[in-house]
């Protein structure tokens, strides 16, 4: 993203003459109205904001002792501390927002001088040159070309030319036979049926059997190219899905997030079958109309050039018509599209969360919403298809038309001796031959609609960019298991930071424990040492090496990790365990299992390590999911632990369970734990308190009890609740 | 923890808002002077001058008071916190649609709004535009930027025609 941006010279000539620039963003918000020409210019001693009508706000630097952006509800605000007081600078909206949150941290740094300049690895959100956006890609569709997403459908076909030209054979040799029956009738009827003295019962039945092989012929071909059409529609549509899914994998939490799940999933499976359908209904067909249509329109011409031309007058009006309406019908499907989605959506989050709509008795309410936007979607669907309802009816009688002409001129130049009758069946044979497929043309542009909607939806997958990038010679070591945190700094968005100039460092075999309150960073920490996400500033290193140098495989092929949501896939507790270690033997796994203190209620489930678990293991208590957890994550004998302790405590059997099967877990592996527990919390080698996004205190348990801080609150706190427990029970 | 269920209410013989000399809002309330104050709207699409959380803006941003009703202040004291609900919740009402066009799985808007004209993006199959009640419309576009339509029965055929298929 680019921090100095040419304000233009009208804006550079209010600036005293000399004025070097470090930075220069655009604001846009001015007393409350959009404006197009606010600059925010800093150089290295002064902070400027302008506009043509001259300088707002001129500023030392130095007489600041903080400048940052402070994100408001749908805008921002650039402002600086001055003695004190903090002065307000500029208004933007969202759209300027990570500009100038990262020349707003410049400027800080030159306000207090300190060494660095600050440069934004943010992709631009919007093409410079035609201004469209491309979230996520690396090219704008289109300055990159026309006819973009067509182009992509057929250079998916580029490794299926062999198929793609016996298509076009069976095709051509299709179109052929079509054209050449009109032609056969002609000859009968002008010849044996004409004239019963030269030909006779002989011309009829060799006619018959020339029809009949003929059908027959084109029943083979016509069924091969439908045959090797959807066989490659097939492919393409299941090469599209593994890429889709690939993607997924590759693809940072946050392309995840800003998704629905349901839109997600829709994509995958219904857009490749929109593509399926296209290559199976369409393509082939699309072809062999395109062929029959040509090749009839030149033997028409060769017949009788004006009368084609007027038969035509109609083809023209279709034409129009359908020009006309080609953008709406593209928009209405994309409404029906969006329509499907947030339906499937909405059952999706329903059937997730059955459990918490149940236990609020909320059933009826969740029925009657579904029932709502069912209907939303049924009426967009009905209006969709009560247009093509008419649109198709008119467009076929239009064409109709062409028929009645040719039957009308045709039918007076054989009365006139101009023209025999067989010809003129021959004529009005080939116009209904045109005007047929005609007809289905009417609905290609429905159909390619579709084909583009569905290109597009699945171009925004296969094209977004991972924003966490593979370095060019990735480390491929053994994990050792040492951990370097220095100043980090992070945000979700980078004009808000969950963490600033965060530091410490955890020796191989020890155990680090993180706590502070809800939301304090203690997750987002975690998620950066596992690399899910990448530091703004500073840097992680594990064994000396940076996060992001590892081979992300390597590296996260040694870290084992069990969350306070347990995730288990679809399968039995056997493959879910396996899937930490796929070749485990069964002793090995066994003895996972004991250590997790799992076999036993494991042996007790009536299919044992067969039992099946279903999404997201509903059929196993939360204290079960998570034995199940530590088991998966002891087998796959990790270097590095990540470990999230449960908030909701269990009954004392399951917590003295699960913590045994944690003491057992986090031995000689380096662990980082958020933790809850004060067992865990005394066991750690390193305690930090996260508090207002920084380190507030960092020691061991000992040592921060005495400090009588956050830390000694926090576990004053808990002491106090068990305490009340029992008093609790015994009311 | 009965600190924290209590309501303490703003009221203009207790709350005294002025300028904090750089365009901020200060406050000094029972006893204490805070430099600058945040105001946050606690119901900002049902009650835009009702139930105003007044916070400190500090990091954790603890709450001092509520003001009820803005309308209980002097017109100076409204006007000073008016600055700063509009500082923190721009969001412009779209007057007019003057285009609309879909490309490349995006729309591209460009409106009339209250606030000037304005030019902005949507994802075409995302979750864009928010029905807020009635024939109130939220649109959030691709950077986050909000724009409301108060009542798209009141736009003409044309505008309605283009902008429900996003609806």
């Amino acid at each position: 993203m680019n921090l100095k941006m040419d304000p233009g010279q009208e804006i550079l000539r209010l600036l005293p003459p000399e004025t070097t620039i470090e930075y220069a963003v655009p604001f846009d918000i001015h007393e409350n109205r959009f404006i197009s020409d606010g600059w925010i210019i800093v150089s290295p001693e002064r902070l400027y904001v302008v506009r043509k009508s001259g300088i707002l706000e001129a500023h030392e630097l130095s007489s600041f002792s903080r400048i940052r952006v402070n994100a408001e509800a749908h805008s921002g605000i650039l402002e600086g501390k001055k003695n004190g007081t903090w002065i307000y600078l500029a208004s933007f909206s969202m759209r300027h927002i990570i500009r100038v949150s990262y020349a707003a941290a410049g400027a800080e740094k030159l306000a207090l001088k300190q060494p660095g300049k600050v440069v934004s690895h943010e992709r631009e959100l919007y093409c410079p040159k035609c201004g469209r956006a491309y979230q996520g890609a690396e090219k704008c569709p289109h300055c990159s070309s026309q006819f973009y997403y067509l182009r992509q459908f057929f250079g998916m076909m580029k490794g299926q030319w062999k198929t793609l030209v016996i298509i076009a054979l069976c095709t051509m040799s299709v179109a052929g036979l079509i054209a050449w029956w009109p032609k056969l009738q002609q000859e009968l009827v002008d010849g044996a049926l004409s004239h019963p003295e030269t030909g006779g019962m002989g011309d009829l039945i060799r006619f018959l059997i020339l029809m009949t092989v003929s059908t027959v012929v084109m029943i083979a071909l016509d069924s091969t190219q439908y045959y090797l059409s959807v066989r490659m529609g097939a492919d393409i549509g299941r090469s599209l899905r593994e890429r889709m899914y690939h993607k997924l994998q590759l693809l940072g939490m946050d392309f995840i997030h800003r998704r629905k799940a349901g839109e997600i999933m829709n994509r995958i499976q219904g857009d490749t079958n929109r593509i399926l359908e296209f290559m199976s209904e369409v393509f082939a067909g699309m072809f062999s109309t395109l062929v029959v249509m040509l090749t009839v329109f030149t033997l028409m011409i060769i017949m009788n050039p004006l009368l084609t031309l007027f038969s035509f007058l109609s083809i023209a009006t279709v034409t129009v018509i359908m020009g006309l309406f080609f953008g709406h019908i593209h928009r209405i499907f994309n409404a029906q599209y969006r329509k499907e989605d947030a339906l499937e959506s909405r059952l999706q989050d329903v059937l997730s969360g059955m459990k918490v709509v149940k236990s609020y008795g909320q059933e009826e309410k969740e029925a009657e919403a579904f029932r709502k936007e069912a209907d939303e979607f049924r009426k967009i669907q009905t209006r969709n298809e009560r247009f093509f309802a008419i649109l198709y009816p008119l467009i076929t009688f239009l064409m109709a038309l062409g028929t009645f002409f040719a039957i009308y001129f045709g039918g007076r130049d054989v009365l006139f001796g101009r023209m025999s009758p067989g010809e003129l069946l021959q004529y009005t044979t080939y116009t209904s031959l045109i005007f047929g497929p005609l007809a289905w043309m009417t609905g290609l542009p429905r159909k390619i609609m579709e084909l583009i909607t569905a290109m597009n939806r699945i171009s925004d997958i296969l094209e977004e960019e991972p924003t966490m990038k593979r370095a060019e010679h990735p480390v491929k070591k053994e994990v050792q298991g040492e951990i370097k945190v220095e100043h980090v700094t992070f945000g979700y968005e980078a004009y808000e930071h969950v963490l600033e100039d965060v530091s410490f460092e955890l020796k191989r075999g020890e155990m680090l424990g993180l706590v502070g309150e809800s939301g304090a960073g203690k997750t987002t920490l975690i998620n950066l040492i596992m690399r899910l996400y990448d530091v703004s500033e500073g840097k992680i290193t594990v064994d000396g090496v940076d996060l992001r140098d590892w081979d992300p495989e390597t590296y996260h092929s040694s870290i084992g990790v069990v969350l306070q949501e347990n995730f288990l896939f679809s399968g039995t507790i056997l493959q879910n365990l396996r899937f930490a270690k796929p070749d485990a033997a069964l002793p090995e796994i066994i003895t996972a299992c004991k250590a997790a203190n799992a076999h036993d209620f494991i042996c007790k489930l009536p299919d044992g390590y067969d039992t099946y678990v279903g999404e997201k293991g509903s059929t196993l208590s939360g204290g079960e999911r998570q034995r199940i957890s530590i088991a998966r994550a002891l087998l796959a004998d990790p270097r590095i632990l990540i470990l999230d302790e449960a908030t909701a405590s269990l009954d004392t059997e399951s917590e003295y369970q699960i913590q045994q099967a944690i003491e057992r877990l986090i031995e000689n592996r380096t662990t980082i734990a958020i933790a809850h527990r004060l067992s865990t919390l005394k066991n750690a080698t390193k305690l930090i308190v996260i508090d207002s996004k920084k380190i507030a205190e960092m020691g061991t348990h000992a040592e921060l009890l005495e400090k009588k801080g956050i830390y000694y609150n926090l576990v004053e706190a808990q002491l106090k609740m068990q305490a009340d427990r029992p008093a609790e029970a015994g009311e | 923890m009965d600190d924290l269920l209590t309501m303490k209410q703003l009221t203009p013989d207790k709350a005294v808002f002025s300028d904090n000399g750089g365009g901020f809002l200060s406050l000094k309330f029972d006893g204490k002077e805070y430099e600058r104050v945040g105001v946050y709207r606690m119901f900002p699409n049902t009650e835009k001058d009702r139930f105003l959380s007044i916070r400190e803006a500090t990091e954790k941003a603890p709450e001092i008071g509520i003001i009820y009703d803005l309308s209980e202040f002097d017109g100076n004291t409204r006007t000073l916190i008016e600055k700063q609900l509009l500082m923190r919740y721009f969001t412009p009402k779209i007057r007019k649609f003057i285009k609309i066009r879909e490309e490349y799985g995006h729309v591209y808007f460009t409106a009339e709004t209250d606030a000037g004209a304005v030019r902005f993006t949507i994802r075409a199959g995302g979750n864009s535009v928010a029905h807020i009640g009635g024939g109130y419309y939220r649109i959030t576009d691709l950077d986050g930027n909000r724009y409301d339509v108060e009542d798209i029965y009141a736009l003409s055929n044309r505008e309605l025609r283009q902008f429900e298929l996003y609806i």
